[in-house]
């Protein structure tokens, strides 16, 4: 009996099913299993030392985080001076509203998207599709998961959860592909689909993995040329950014690139990374005639204000601490049920869309700290998580049984001689539960200690 | 207030920052494996990244044979080609009729993107090629625009030994500060993906065979 947010509710039960599913466990471990060993390899390959690479990466991001406002302002003037139109969003609201506005200004029948977290945050493709706007995914993962009616699993690798034959069937169903479970074939079937899309369609729509603030220029990362797809052949690009995306220079991209793709994926650089500094210019011989950059806030910040949680805005949102958390390995990420899952999402998502709802997320954490291991920008992850839980708690929002719970445990565990004298009551009652409590619970209950410390010591001590 | 104004509003009134000058920039050069290397060394780490990446490399030692390469690999292909109007591929042309004639029947660059999807092969210039990863880089400026090296299935790289540089730095000072272009490229092998069970799938939707005719 344990009130709540309906969020935690529904959290707890899909964790529930979902950590109880061995065919979904297998292949989670399997994909996480194949990411190390590519990640491991990657790192030695390429960084002499990786460590160091991550602090100087940390620095570097920190460093642009402080003087934000300024650099945000630089990004503004060279990009529009490149022909761009710069739009901030305050939330994703505005956000919808700006991009429905750019699409109706063109006429927009169609268009393609490459992956954007961002576009998955503020929930643009059902906004599009109702306004009569034919959407396609074009990263084969969120094609899949799109055709599918389902969220993005992963950051990076949105149909990690789905096996060969189940992407076959699905494709056999909603795109006529004859019935196969063949990578090869699917992957061309995907190709020749959307090859029309990218060919037909009045508006390519991207995220960005860096804004370059004194290029005034957009980046993307990939590997399968989708992105490169969605912003030459279209008339329109739209670009929708987190506004702490932001990057110094061009020259930062040296670092950033390969850090990126060696933590993503374990590779040295992603087969196509794009600096797209606006429309088609004079003399050029294709490209966009026009060219959007929204700028989201959307609750950025909010956490930018907290000097306790800021440095969270330094994620390159490469999918590091998902695959290394074991509580993301367990539940997996729809059980999360929002755009940003795993630990950096359990960080920010209850900062930008509500503590209240949220804040469950910062408690699906045994704080173990691998996240903040692997984070190539030095994101100590599971300090921001307790101070998601302290503010949670300050603000009142955790339940009366865990706050009552909580004070008993502080009032005894604090006096060393009430615990003393508390203990046969607590051997008792550990000794009863498994009688007591369902089955399963009751095989977990820890037992107590025949003596404790300070008694083996006092028998020590004579 | 406008949106953009209470955005940076609010960013500005935060506090606890060490604002004001920017860091010192790092040689990050120093970070990486085979960010210091002589100039043959480089070039042989090119030559191994480039391959891993599932590049064709094809070395030759001077223009006639490049354009021997060229037409060689063009054979292969039964589709048109589209090509870059570029005076080192023209150059080519002028060294072997045989080349001169599949660019006679090239697809136009400026055609819909549907018609520039029809061609087999796509070949362009590059502005550098980066030794250390292997990869090629160029500009929509002057590679013939943004869709030439990703639409066809194939992607024929023209270009020359010293135009390996050990790190993007120089390139990106280069293209910085140069007006011409809106896009700026680094490729690094042919397209792929595994979204699938991460098996790892060629050609996911840009080309599916990167090759480098690499002269000198």
């Amino acid at each position: 009996m344990i009130f709540g947010s309906q969020e935690h509710h529904q959290f707890l039960k899909a964790a529930r099913e979902k950590a109880a599913d061995h065919e979904h466990g297998k292949k989670i471990l399997k994909a996480i299993t194949n990411y190390n060993i590519a990640v491991s390899a990657g790192k030695e390959a390429q960084f002499c030392n990786w460590q160091e690479a991550r602090k100087v990466a940390a620095k570097v991001k920190q460093s642009a985080l402080a003087n934000l406002p300024e650099l945000l302002e630089t990004f503004e003037k060279k990009a529009t001076a490149n022909g761009i139109q710069v739009l901030w969003a305050e939330d994703g609201k505005e956000a919808l509203d700006q991009i429905l506005a750019i699409a109706r200004k063109h006429g927009v029948r169609k268009a393609v998207k490459s992956k954007s977290m961002t576009t998955e945050e503020i929930e643009l493709n059902h906004t599009l599709a109702q306004e009569g706007v034919e959407i396609w995914e074009t990263d084969l993962g969120e094609l899949i998961v799109q055709l599918a009616g389902e969220r993005p699993y992963h950051i990076v690798t949105p149909a990690m959860h789905k096996s060969r034959a189940e992407i076959g069937e699905l494709f056999n169903r909603t795109l006529g592909t004859p019935l196969t479970d063949s990578a090869e074939e699917l992957t061309a079937a995907a190709r020749a689909h959307l090859r029309k899309a990218f060919c037909t369609a009045d508006l390519g729509i991207t995220g960005a993995n860096f804004l370059i603030a004194e290029e005034g220029a957009v980046v993307l990362t990939e590997n399968e040329g989708n992105a490169r797809l969605t912003t030459s052949c279209p008339e329109v690009h739209v670009a929708i950014a987190g506004i702490e995306k932001i990057l110094p220079s061009l020259e930062d991209l040296e670092l950033f690139l390969p850090l990126l793709a060696t933590s993503g994926t374990g590779q040295h650089i992603t087969c196509y990374n794009s600096i797209i500094r606006g429309p088609k210019r004079a003399g050029e011989i294709d490209g966009p005639s026009a060219m959007y950059v929204v700028l989201l806030d959307n609750g950025r910040s909010r956490l930018y204000a907290d000097p306790k949680l800021r440095k969270a805005l330094t994620c390159i949102r490469c999918g590091a601490c998902l695959n290394a958390c074991p509580v993301y390995r367990t539940v997996g990420g729809h059980t999360y049920n929002t755009a940003y899952p795993g630990p950096i999402g359990s960080v920010i998502t209850p900062v930008m869309r509500g503590l209240k709802h949220w804040h469950h997320l910062a408690s699906a954490s045994s704080l173990c700290g691998a996240c903040s291991e692997v984070c190539p920008v030095e994101i100590r992850i599971q300090e921001y998580l307790l101070e998601n839980r302290w503010s949670a708690h300050q603000a009142h929002y955790t339940t009366w049984p865990w706050n009552i719970g909580f004070k008993l445990w502080a009032a005894v565990y604090s006096r060393r001689w009430l615990l003393q004298l508390l203990r046969p009551l607590m051997k008792l009652g550990s000794n009863l539960a498994p009688l007591v409590l369902p089955r399963a619970l009751g095989k977990r209950m820890p037992k107590m200690a025949k003596k404790s410390f300070t008694e083996l010591w006092r028998e020590h001590e004579q | 207030m406008s949106s953009k104004e209470k955005i940076l509003d609010r960013l500005r009134k935060a506090t606890g920052f060490e604002r004001g000058p920017r860091l010192e920039k790092v040689p990050y050069s120093t970070l990486f494996c085979h960010g210091r290397l002589t100039r043959d060394a480089l070039g042989e780490r090119f030559k191994t990244a480039f391959q891993g990446l599932i590049g064709e490399l094809h070395e030759v030692a001077g223009w006639e044979q490049a354009a021997e390469k060229l037409l060689e690999l063009l054979n292969k292909e039964a589709g048109p080609v589209i090509c870059q109007d570029h005076p080192l591929l023209a150059r080519l042309a002028e060294l072997n009729p045989g080349l001169q004639q599949r660019f006679r029947f090239a697809v136009n660059l400026r055609s819909s993107s549907e018609e520039c999807g029809h061609a087999a092969v796509g070949i362009s210039v590059a502005d550098a090629l980066m030794g250390r990863t292997g990869s090629i880089l160029l500009r929509s400026a002057t590679a013939g625009g943004r869709r030439l090296s990703v639409l066809s299935p194939f992607h024929i790289v023209v270009a020359a030994k010293d135009q390996i540089i050990p790190a993007l730095h120089p390139w990106l000072e280069q293209i910085g500060g140069d007006d011409s272009w809106s896009m700026a490229a680094i490729i690094s092998g042919p397209s792929r993906t595994a979204d699938i069970e991460k098996i790892l799938v060629f050609g996911a939707h840009g080309p599916k065979r990167l090759a480098l005719i690499l002269i000198g």
